[in-house]
């Protein structure tokens, strides 16, 4: 059978091809091309994902070098003017108590910014209330804080030209997304000194590696926030999350309460509602008392947020990280077992 | 006939393969319900967080809660409820608002929100994340009416 059947094909000679052949094959390269094109689409988000994943990397180096020089790490924020020791950054623009230098302005000699941190050390040395006068029309000459700081950005979110201004004294401060782990409790000292909530930095105090006994590689150090774009809906301007200079919680400052990107609303003071996707930052105002306040981290990337390790790792956690695991990450002395995802 | 019947499963079968990996989200059930304090709707409005203590794996639930008392869960898109599960639940009261600022920033703006009076303010504990008495079981089907009254101490 099969020898006349191809017998009979030579005696036809070449033949071309058949318009079902042509539809199958057209329609096979179809879906190929329908398979490629969402992977080229999300190629592009994985490179900037790889991009934030650098400069996180950088931030980790930055802090292994302060610490090297310094014997210890950052603390998350400063202030010599402290009543209480819980509140250290409390009444916002009330005038007694004014807010710390953050994290990141201690990191600025190791990101070669040592022009930025002379600024930083010159309201430092002339004002209690630091970060008051960050972006103040005094300090015009000496800036820190009111330009972007490419460092402190992370490539996935949508970019925003517009600053901080909450009419409070805190004016024209740029927007960033990095920020340093406060543990798995709130704002105040009564969760960033005890080792069973806090993070890898402290409210007004320092930490060394010997401290962190759960171990840097399994203690986060910094992840991402967002903050809000211009909208026709409500002040973007006043909500105080996601500011690169601004050393307090949501600002630069995130804690492990929460999971990441969760819909559960943040409890920041200065912070304006906008529960909607796909920005997604649900607040309430808590301003009594400051020790609560809390910032889940949040990000652009799909499925999770970047983070940066104690030893200067970085990856990405997923929405649907167990909160248990996630709240051991962050803190630095829960002994909890983590598991080696 | 044969060799054409395989170029169409091989076909559907990349069809079918494409369709893959467009979600990772659990399965979440609505709840909706409303805070009461000392019988009546807690004022100011406020936060309330589903945080899982049956060791789930899964992202939280958590909700506004709006000036009349009632809340309704999200995780992944708005309304859509919670992870199933046993739950604390913590709540948290916003018994001050700051004040709005004018579009140039230079003068506060007057809050017509609402400031509660310290009689009508819940206990610290109930915003306690890890020490919150409510508890809640979330089960695998539309969970109506999750109310909590809260108490004085």
């Amino acid at each position: 059978m099969r020898c006349s059947l191809t017998n009979r094909v030579r005696e036809r000679g070449p033949r071309g091809f058949t318009l079902v052949e042509l539809l199958v094959v057209i329609a096979i390269i179809g879906v190929l091309v329908a398979l490629l094109l969402p992977a080229v689409q999300s190629a592009r988000e994985a490179a900037r994902r790889a991009d934030c994943g650098n400069r996180l990397k950088q931030l980790g180096l930055a802090l292994h070098n302060y610490e090297g020089t310094h014997l210890c790490f950052p603390p998350g924020t400063i202030n010599a003017r402290t009543d209480n020791p819980n509140d250290p950054n409390g009444r916002n623009g009330g005038g007694s108590v004014g807010i710390g230098g953050p994290w990141i302005c201690f990191l600025l000699p190791f990101l070669e910014q040592q022009a930025l941190h002379n600024n930083f050390m010159k309201i430092v040395n002339e004002r209690p209330e630091v970060v008051d006068w960050f972006g103040n029309g005094t300090y015009a000459a000496t800036p820190i804080g009111d330009s972007p700081f490419k460092a402190m950005s992370c490539p996935s979110h949508p970019s925003a030209d517009e600053r901080l201004a909450n009419g409070t004294g805190m004016e024209h401060l740029a927007r960033g997304n990095y920020c340093a782990n406060y543990g798995n409790g709130g704002y105040g000292q009564v969760y960033t000194k005890n080792p069973l909530t806090g993070g890898l930095f402290g409210n007004h105090h320092k930490l060394t590696m010997q401290d962190v006994t759960d171990g840097l590689s399994n203690t986060l150090a910094f992840s991402e926030l967002k903050y809000r774009l211009p909208s026709a809906t409500g002040p973007s301007t006043q909500d105080t999350r996601g500011t690169w200079a601004y050393g307090v919680m949501g600002a630069n400052i995130f804690s492990t309460r929460n999971g990441p990107n969760t819909a559960v609303p943040d409890g920041v003071w200065g912070c304006r509602n906008f529960p909607q996707l796909p920005i997604q930052m649900p607040c309430v105002q808590v301003g009594t008392p400051y020790t609560e306040l809390h910032a889940a981290a949040r990000g652009y990337h799909p499925g999770g947020v970047m983070v940066c390790m104690g030893d200067g790792s970085t990856r990405l956690y997923s929405n649907n990280i167990n909160l248990v695991t996630w709240q051991a990450l962050g803190s630095r002395g829960g002994a909890e077992v983590v598991p080696n995802e | 006939m044969h060799s054409m019947a395989r170029l169409f499963i091989f076909g559907g079968a990349l069809v079918w393969l494409s369709g893959c990996g467009s979600s990772n989200n659990l399965d979440v059930y609505p709840v909706k319900g409303k805070i009461t304090f000392e019988g009546q709707p807690m004022k100011g409005g406020g936060a309330i967080t589903f945080v899982p203590t049956g060791g789930q794996a899964g992202a939280q639930g958590g909700g506004e809660i709006k000036e009349d008392g009632t809340y309704e869960l999200t995780t992944y898109e708005p309304g859509d409820g919670s992870i199933p599960g046993d739950f604390r639940v913590v709540i948290t009261q916003v018994t001050v608002k700051e004040p709005e600022t004018s579009p140039d920033g230079s003068a506060p703006i007057p809050v017509d929100g609402p400031n509660v009076a310290p009689a009508d303010q819940i206990p610290q504990i109930y915003s306690d994340f890890a020490n919150s008495p409510l508890t809640a079981k979330v089960e695998e089907k539309p969970n109506e009416a999750m109310n909590f009254d809260l108490k004085r101490q």
